[in-house]
């Protein structure tokens, strides 16, 4: 009885262990799709933001900046209502020294604007929403 | 019938229905398949942002239900409370994200009438200017110029102002991209309509077809004149199938075909090959692909006489036992990956991308030289314990003797399970 039940916990284990083996395999991945669908609500929002600037200011924010900078500076102009969430922290954009991997680049003029969204911790760029070639995110 | 179907506890009890049991097994991996595919085709009709019957019955108002269509035209039957076709959705994205208004692309909802006649158009989503892209809502007469007119008239504009269809003012360039879109993602579908598609055959499927054929022949044919010859075969398996052809049937393959459809034309002796070696084991109970075809089966075989017989280790019942679920937690890793969309190389989980050589990742590399290194010590370990694919060929085949509803069915069940969860739950649950 007691050899039984000693064998059921020993492939019990087992089992967690090939259990956790797919978890390993699966988690990575499913975390990095969940925070690309985030960065793509982000980057919806951001960009539609900036098409009411333009049509108020009659051009783009005219310096780089950085994704939080960006969205306080949309957020001052009333041109977004509230705060996106950061999709890498998971609350909402704030002053906070938190991960942001959003990117914000104009021309001279200040007549198109680039949004790309960076790997993290690299200067990779991994999404990129513009107004000349990259114009959606489909 | 369970009992007789040997699922109750008295296992053996009562006389298996073997034809009842291949048909489940058979009939479950065809289940699984169509889930897989039912799935992918509404997320590339769907895309994103999935139209909604709300947003449909704006048009028609006895919307019910929408149903994938998966043909050439992409698009969504709108079905009524009883159950009848009562007109036809579609959004433009993302063929007409190429169609730009002032700073972007919009995605339209276009929805027909049962007789394929436009009953309204919406914009649904825009990255142009938001207040061109309230212009252009806001002016009925651009909107509902397409009321009326037919699937293949709309098919047809190359010329808007010939149409009658004029942009808005104010929003003009907004507006001739709406209605470009509309024109553009109605003629492609048209186009896929058009394309035939011919089968072409070539070196590469005479040359799978004779290693399915010699496998076959290796297989049921036991004379001992010609079994001799054997090795040979398998070592022209590493040689050919594996280094040189590359074609080894492999879950990244099944699932790509799953996921899309079989290129019966453009690869036809991969086609063949695939087929055999589900079918064969399922008429025969001959493992045929895994026992004599499989190149990475056949090198494992060559390192099995690589140690002497006294260092080969059987593997303990419970580590079997254990084992045995390994390639089943490896096809539910493979239906996360699908149903998902995950960014998972699938090669990786298999080795039978190592034999490409050239363009193998290191996860396929390292799961090849690790599986060899193992069956050094206990035979055949990997195509026993760890191999997904050879777990899908070894449930559809036919058992010799008496057979029942054994531990491989009620796996089998589980992934059957695992798959409808992710087809009936809202990937939200899963992607947040």
């Amino acid at each position: 009885m007691k050899a039984t039940s000693s064998r059921w916990i020993f492939r019990l284990a087992g089992l967690l262990v090939v259990l956790a083996i797919g978890a390993a395999l699966l988690g990575p991945p499913l975390m990095q799709k969940r925070t690309e669908r985030r960065v793509r609500t982000l980057l919806l929002v951001v960009q539609e933001g900036l098409q009411r600037y333009h049509v108020k200011e009659e051009l783009y924010p005219k310096r780089m900046m950085t994704g939080r900078e960006l969205i306080q500076l949309l957020r001052d102009g009333g041109h977004l209502e509230t705060p996106p969430a950061n999709p890498w922290s998971g609350r909402l954009y704030a002053d906070g020294a938190e991960d942001d991997w959003l990117r914000y680049r104009t021309d001279s003029l200040a007549e198109t604007y680039e949004l790309s969204v960076l790997v993290p911790g690299t200067e990779e760029v991994e999404f990129r929403l513009d107004s000349t070639k990259n114009q959606s995110l489909e | 019938m369970i009992e007789a179907l040997g699922i109750g506890g008295s296992r053996g009890r009562f006389p298996p229905i073997k034809a009842l049991l291949q048909l489940y097994r058979l009939g479950l991996l065809l289940a699984i398949a169509w889930l897989v595919r039912s799935h992918q085709d509404r997320l590339r009709v769907q895309g994103d942002w999935p139209v909604t019957v709300a947003e449909v019955k704006v048009f028609l108002k006895e919307a019910y239900r929408l149903r994938v269509d998966p043909g050439p035209r992409s698009g969504l039957e709108v079905i009524d409370a009883n159950g009848l076709k009562i007109g036809y959705a579609l959004r433009t994205m993302p063929e007409s994200r190429e169609i730009t208004g002032y700073s972007g692309p919009s995605d339209v909802l276009v929805v027909f009438d049962a007789r394929d006649q436009g009953v309204g158009i919406a914009i649904r989503h825009s990255y142009d200017t938001p207040s061109h892209v309230v212009d252009v809502r806001r002016d009925f007469l651009f909107v509902e110029k397409w009321n009326g007119r037919p699937w293949e008239g709309i098919a047809k504009i190359t010329d808007l102002g010939d149409a009658g269809i004029y942009g808005v003012s104010g929003a003009t360039r907004t507006s001739e991209a709406v209605a470009n879109s509309i024109t553009h993602r109605l003629a492609v579908a048209e186009g896929r309509a058009g394309v035939g598609r011919k089968i072409s055959l070539g070196w590469r499927d005479a040359a799978l077809a004779g290693f399915l054929g010699l496998g076959c022949l290796f297989a049921f044919w036991k004379a001992k004149s010609f079994q001799r010859w054997r090795w040979l075969y398998s070592i022209a398996t590493i040689a050919g199938l594996g280094l040189w052809l590359g074609d080894l049937i492999a879950q990244s393959l099944l699932v790509g075909w799953v996921e899309s459809r079989v290129p019966w034309e453009a690869a036809p002796g991969t086609v063949l090959l695939v087929g055999a070696a589900f079918l064969v084991p399922w008429f025969t109970g001959q493992p045929v692909y895994c026992q004599f075809i499989c190149p990475h089966g056949n090198l494992q075989r060559w390192t099995m006489k690589a140690l002497p017989a006294r260092w080969k280790r059987p593997l303990p019942e419970d580590g079997k036992w254990i084992a045995r679920w390994v390639p089943v937690m490896l096809l539910a890793v493979v239906l996360g990956v699908s149903f998902l969309r995950l960014d998972l190389d699938l090669a990786g989980i298999e080795p039978f991308d190592a034999y490409l050589l050239k363009g193998a990742g290191l996860a396929t590399i390292v799961v090849a030289l690790s599986g060899i290194a193992i069956s050094l010590w206990f035979p055949m370990v990997y195509c026993k314990f760890g191999c997904p694919t050879g777990w899908l060929l070894e449930f559809v085949r036919r058992r010799t003797g008496r057979d029942r509803f054994s531990d491989r069915d009620w796996m089998g069940l589980g992934l059957l399970a695992i798959a409808i969860g992710f087809y009936l739950a809202p990937l939200d649950w899963f992607l947040g």
